[in-house]
């Protein structure tokens, strides 16, 4: 089962890079991180476009309800 | 004491299979009986056994007595499980009432007569109830106290039964139900009849069940109770599971205690506090219901879906569908004790549920829509939050590039059909995706695994619960706990894990709920781990033999056969295909074997080991998969085998390890307060494409693959497939005994090695590739059969002749919105699947419209028919007019025959009929059909048997001179003197032209199959007029009963939205009125509305009408009446 720690790294190594790429690439994703910036996470195209799945369940951060 | 546990468990489930194929009546003690003898006898041969050994006496004797114990433990657990046992008691002997213990809460009453009755005997119980009433608050809701108890008025009284009738000749052994709620019962008072009948007084059983009525417009009761799950959220409605503590039954009267199961609640949008309902909080609530309590409906059709059953198997016994009426207060009402705060539910699974909830936030803020869906549903288990989600490539989009049309593809759907449906359901697969990712975390930090093992399984445990604690996770999650604990503190390894913690699993699950045995989750999931224990390493050993030329054919014959079941899959389910395809690959196979061995062609290092050992045991674990769960049990439970899933799982279970472990760390991680959400964000903006690129998997492999329907296998067939199995799994010790067998009956043929099992199971799959298919039927002594199918506001009308013939009139509706209901792919053919019925030896399209040939295209597309019979010239369906048309359904009519141009994926039969033109494949496949134009009065089918002559007739086909789109035919069934007339889609002018105009000998019939879905359009005129409508009825229809004098009236009826839209209500009017008129002509009439399938059975001179509801009745399902409620358990 310890083999599972090199894949994991490898997947973790490789998830970050490739997400840099779709952040940077993507237009839903770019509009997202400038939402963030903004410091109003629900105002990106991302939090938009899953507005009316589970309409009721909101962002939260660390306790603290947006 | 490995080997006795698992021996226990197994015998266990074995216990509760023999109490579903044996089960005894629990309100007699007869299980009693039984168990008391099965113990005696299990002794004496346990005894007889050991002294027969020459083992230690007493400790075979402990371990007979431990097996017959294990199987009597399933046994009772199943029967007590299956019906709520009704208490005796006490007795009325000799007039008076002998009490043997005291009635507990308010409390119905059961009479069982003990001898047979001569005389008609009445009689009424004396005593006092004790009568629960509510303390309301200001807001005329119950009142919950401090400690969350519900707070009760309390009334005594004295009180009479109503007089328990006992008709004469009455057998020992009836029941008879007393209403009167009693709290003591203190005498009985004889009005009628013989005072010495001994009668045994049962207390029925205040389950929850025992309150149901199944028929609609009861009148309401109110339920307090508990949410006892988080709610599941769709988007248009919320569905509660709750908890009865009290009902009051019936409205105004006493309030009883609810002894057991469970009620769905389903609330939608409209009702005032819907928002807080649909939210996670709602769990644990003290709530109050008041609307219908009734039950979900059994199937609608023989081996049909059984949504009643389902929820049983889940403790779930009633439903209740609250609805706002004006002017009243909300039907649902969320309470909290006084001076409370709402209760929430068991804190672990509260802070589980809470925990899921701040993740499906991260998602929504990290992934677009409908790829958080996916993640939602595959990591969280919110599975419902994908249905009706769309394939994120409709419309003007990047899959168009590629040449893809606008679909109208449903995400759930085309992973049904690619085989890849199962990643939706948290299992074993997502368990040990989850606890491989954890042990590499902590073994990352350098935990000893004896240290991180319980944090491990902590977390297995709420994901869990998170995921709502299905059988196939639960199981998954107690075998992994049993692999990491004897891995960490035992050292053991993973296979004698799996052996161990299979039978441990399943038998800790079927404790808590035994009637999950036959839910899918529990079989499929069982059956995959199974079939990966036991199947992947013979498998893999047969796999590791394949070298040089033998291994390079069969590469080759694979990837043929796939093609070809590609291309045209009704020709691999051929005997023409199989003969010479088998025949040739068995002389390439021998070729390439006997090269092999003279190291001509292909070099032997070119062989399966080559591929890595991790990749070659992982296909040969898909193998495994298909022969062990996906072919029976798919073909078992649904019909329909996704064939491309052996090939989509090479690429989606890798896959699928991305996605979730991205997704659990992703919201994991993006908890943590700062750096969490962009971390997140990052990783989820990776596993998007890893989530896209698996939604297009299933989208491509959904439309390359076929998903056809095969023959549904009898639960017989079922047990013999894994017998024969099992040979395989275990040939050695077949082959010892067979041998030794052998030799004893002085056969000494030494065969190939491991001979006996392997021919043995050849022939077992010969068999059940043979037996499979079409049932044998016939001699002409068989009666014809005729099932009028629950098709809602359409047709369909399958015919069986007494020669075994088969024959389908019409073929229902296709809805492409809103509920998406298509009858064809929804009942028809699920019924063609459960009879085996692989070829219909004719279609006859009584008419083009979409509520009768809707479903036509869906039939060319999966069933092999011999004739097609249409009303019109098929070259006329390009001639249609449609600027100037003036049929106002013309439109759709030519949706469903020529295709819509807007929507271009939708099936049409034109586009279905030239796929099936007389090309030599289609021939070859059996598969090519002819579509021919009947415009005149002809016999299309006669066949001689014993009841007389067996005939399909055309009468008329209406109106003669009409475009194509409005031709109607009137078809008539013959079989001795039996005869059913078939109007077809006459409107009530036609009806009355119809009647005069034809021979009365030709169109006299023993059953009316009313014309119209009897909802036939009135002149603008009258609608709305009842008077005017019922007189437009006797000029019209009254002349068409006039001429055909039938005895009985069949209405084909249903919800006409999804064919008519907002005309539907239109069309519920008129039904209304039609219906009564019929009603009123004074024949049986019977409707598919109501009773769901109609069949008729005739020998020729009589005939008989059974329903599907009365089938449903007869085998332990509810009645429409009061007193056979106790079924209802």
């Amino acid at each position: 089962m310890e083999r599972g720690v090199r894949l994991l790294l490898y997947i973790l190594a490789g998830a970050l890079v490739i997400g840099g790429v779709v952040l940077f690439l993507h237009p839903d994703y770019r509009g997202t991180v400038r939402a963030w910036a903004s410091g109003d996470i629900t105002a990106g195209p991302i939090w938009e476009s899953n507005r009316a799945y589970y309409p009721e369940t909101g962002w939260e951060e660390g306790g603290d309800e947006h | 004491m490995n080997t006795k546990l698992i021996t226990t468990c197994y015998l266990f489930i074995g216990g509760l299979i023999l109490a579903m194929l044996l089960p005894v009546e629990v309100l007699s003690h007869a299980t009693r009986y039984w168990i008391l003898t099965g113990l005696g006898v299990t002794l004496v041969l346990a005894i007889w056994l050991g002294w027969r050994s020459k083992g230690n006496l007493w400790n075979l004797t402990l371990w007979y007595v431990l097996v017959v114990l294990a199987v009597l433990v399933g046994y009772t657990r199943y029967s007590v499980a299956y019906r709520v046992p009704d208490r005796r008691i006490g007795q009325i002997e000799n007039g008076r009432y002998i009490e043997r213990e005291p009635l507990r809460d308010t409390s119905r009453l059961i009479v069982r007569v003990d001898a047979d009755v001569e005389e008609a005997v009445g009689f009424r119980f004396a005593g006092e109830l004790v009568a629960r009433q509510a303390v309301l608050d200001y807001d005329e809701n119950p009142l919950l106290d401090e400690a969350g108890r519900w707070v009760f008025n309390e009334h005594r009284m004295p009180i009479k039964s109503a007089t328990v009738d006992i008709p004469a000749h009455t057998p020992a052994g009836a029941t008879f139900r007393v209403d009167q709620p009693f709290s003591r019962i203190d005498d009985v008072l004889w009005d009628v009849g013989d005072a010495d009948l001994p009668l045994t007084v049962f207390r029925l059983s205040n389950h929850i069940g025992s309150f149901v009525r199944p028929a609609r417009g009861q009148s309401d009761v109110t339920v307090l109770g508990r949410i006892a799950q988080d709610p599941n959220v769709y988007d248009f409605k919320s569905v509660l599971t709750v908890e009865p503590a009290y009902i009051q039954y019936p409205a105004g009267g006493p309030y009883y205690r609810v002894e057991g199961g469970d009620i769905q609640v389903t609330v939608h949008p409209n009702l005032e506090n819907f928002t807080r309902l649909a939210q996670t909080e709602a769990y644990g609530a003290d709530i109050v219901i008041r609307g219908e309590l009734t039950v979900a409906r059994g199937p609608s059709v023989e081996g049909g879906f059984d949504a009643r059953r389902f929820m049983q198997n889940h403790n779930i016994y009633a439903v209740m569908r609250p609805y706002a009426r004006p002017r009243e207060p909300s039907p649902v009402s969320l309470l909290a004790p006084t001076g409370q705060p709402q209760r929430s539910g068991n804190p672990l699974v509260a802070f589980s549920l809470g925990l899921r909830d701040r993740m499906l936030g991260i998602f929504k803020a990290t992934m677009p829509y409908p790829q958080s869906a996916f993640l939602g549903g595959v990591t969280l288990g919110l599975r419902y939050g994908l249905h009706g989600v769309m394939f994120p490539g409709e419309g003007p989009g990047w899959m168009q590039r590629f040449g893809l049309a606008p679909s109208e593809a449903q995400i759930v759907s085309d992973f049904r059909a690619s085989g890849v449906n199962h990643v939706l359901a948290v299992s074993g697969l997502h368990v040990t995706i989850l606890t491989v990712m954890f042990v590499a975390i902590f073994s990352l930090i350098k935990f000893p695994r004896q240290v991180f093992v319980p944090v491990v399984i902590g977390v297995l445990v709420i994901f869990a619960i998170i995921t709502g604690a299905r059988p196939s996770t639960l199981r998954a999650v107690i075998m992994n706990s049993l692999f990491l604990l004897t891995w960490a503190y035992l050292d053991k390894g993973l296979r004698s894990s799996v052996l161990t913690g299979v039978p441990i699993a399943a038998a800790l699950i079927l404790v808590h709920n035994p009637l999950v045995v036959v839910d899918p989750s529990f079989t499929l999931s069982f059956g995959a781990i199974l079939s990966l224990a036991l199947l992947t390493g013979p498998i893999y050993a047969q796999l590791c033999r394949l070298r040089g030329n033998c291994f390079a054919s069969v590469i080759l014959c694979t990837v043929l056969t796939t093609l070809f079941a590609a291309i045209r899959w009704a020709l691999v389910t051929t005997a023409q295909f199989w003969i010479p395809w088998s025949m040739f690959w068995g002389l390439v196979f021998w070729v390439a074997r006997a090269c092999d061995r003279t190291g001509i062609g292909i070099d032997s290092r070119f062989r399966f080991t080559r591929i890595p050992e991790s990749i070659g045991t992982f296909m040969a674990a898909q193998i495994a998969i298909q022969i062990g769960m996906m072919i029976p049990l798919s073909a078992y439970y649904f019909n329909q085998w996704p064939f491309g899933g052996m090939y989509a799982n090479l690429i989606a279970i890798p896959l699928i390890g991305v996605v979730v472990q991205l997704g659990v760390l992703a919201g994991l991680l993006g908890l943590i307060p700062g750096l969490g959400p962009l971390l997140a964000l990052f990783l989820n903006a990776a596993n998007w494409l890893a989530a896209s690129l698996f939604l297009w998997l299933a989208y491509v492999f959904a439309r390359v693959f076929p998903h056809p329907f095969v023959p549904r296998p009898s639960g017989y067939a079922l047990l013999f497939y894994y017998g024969v199995l099992a040979l395989l799994v275990w040939p050695d010790p077949v082959q010892r005994y067979g041998s030794r067998l052998l030799g004893k009956l002085g056969v000494s043929w030494k065969g190939p090695k491991r001979w006996i099992p392997y021919g043995i199971a050849m022939v077992g799959f010969l068999l059940l590739l043979v037996r499979g298919g079409t049932p044998w039927r016939s001699d002409s002594s068989d009666p014809l059969e005729v099932t009028v199918l629950p098709v809602g506001y359409g047709s369909a009308i399958h015919v069986q002749s007494p020669g075994g013939a088969h024959y389908l009139i019409d073929s229902g509706f296709v809805e492409y919105e809103r509920g998406r209901r298509n009858e064809a792919m929804r009942t028809i053919l699920p019924t063609f699947s459960h009879q085996r019925i692989g070829k219909l030896d004719m279609f006859i399209a009584s008419s083009p419209r979409p509520e009768r040939a809707g479903g036509l295209s869906y039939i060319l597309m999966h069933q092999r028919i011999k004739s097609l019979i249409l009303p019109f010239e098929r070259s006329e369906i390009t001639s249609i007019d449609r600027e100037n048309h003036s049929h106002p359904r013309a439109d759709d009519i030519f949706s469903v025959w020529a295709g819509d141009p807007q929507w271009p994926q939708r099936p049409s039969v034109l586009e279905r009929l030239h796929k099936r033109e007389g090309t030599w494949f289609n021939r070859w496949a059996s598969w090519n059909l002819m579509a021919t134009p009947v415009e005149e009065p002809t016999v299309l089918v006669e066949e001689e048997h014993d009841g007389g002559i067996f005939r399909i007739e055309v009468v008329s086909v209406l109106p003669e001179q009409g475009p194509w789109y409005t031709r109607s035919m009137q078809v008539r069934i013959l079989y001795g003197a039996f005869s059913m007339l078939l109007p077809g889609a006459m409107e009530l002018e036609a009806q009355r032209d119809f009647a005069m105009s034809a021979d009365p000998a030709h169109i006299r019939a023993n059953i009316l199959v009313a014309p119209y879905q009897a909802a036939a359009p009135f002149p603008p005129t009258v609608q709305g007029n009842v008077q005017r409508m019922r007189s437009v009825l006797q000029d019209s229809t009254g002349v068409l009963l006039a001429a055909v004098e039938p005895e009985d009236i069949i209405l084909e009826f249903g919800n006409p939205r999804p064919v008519l839209g907002r005309e539907g209500r239109d069309a519920l009017d008129r039904f209304g009125v039609t219906r009564r008129f019929y009603i009123d002509y004074g024949v049986r009439v019977w409707s598919t509305d109501r009773d769901q399938a109609i069949y008729i059975t005739s020998d020729g001179a009589t005939y008989q009408i059974d329903t599907q509801a009365q089938r449903n009745r007869t085998q332990g399902g509810l009645d429409e009446t009061v007193s056979d409620v106790a079924i209802g358990l």
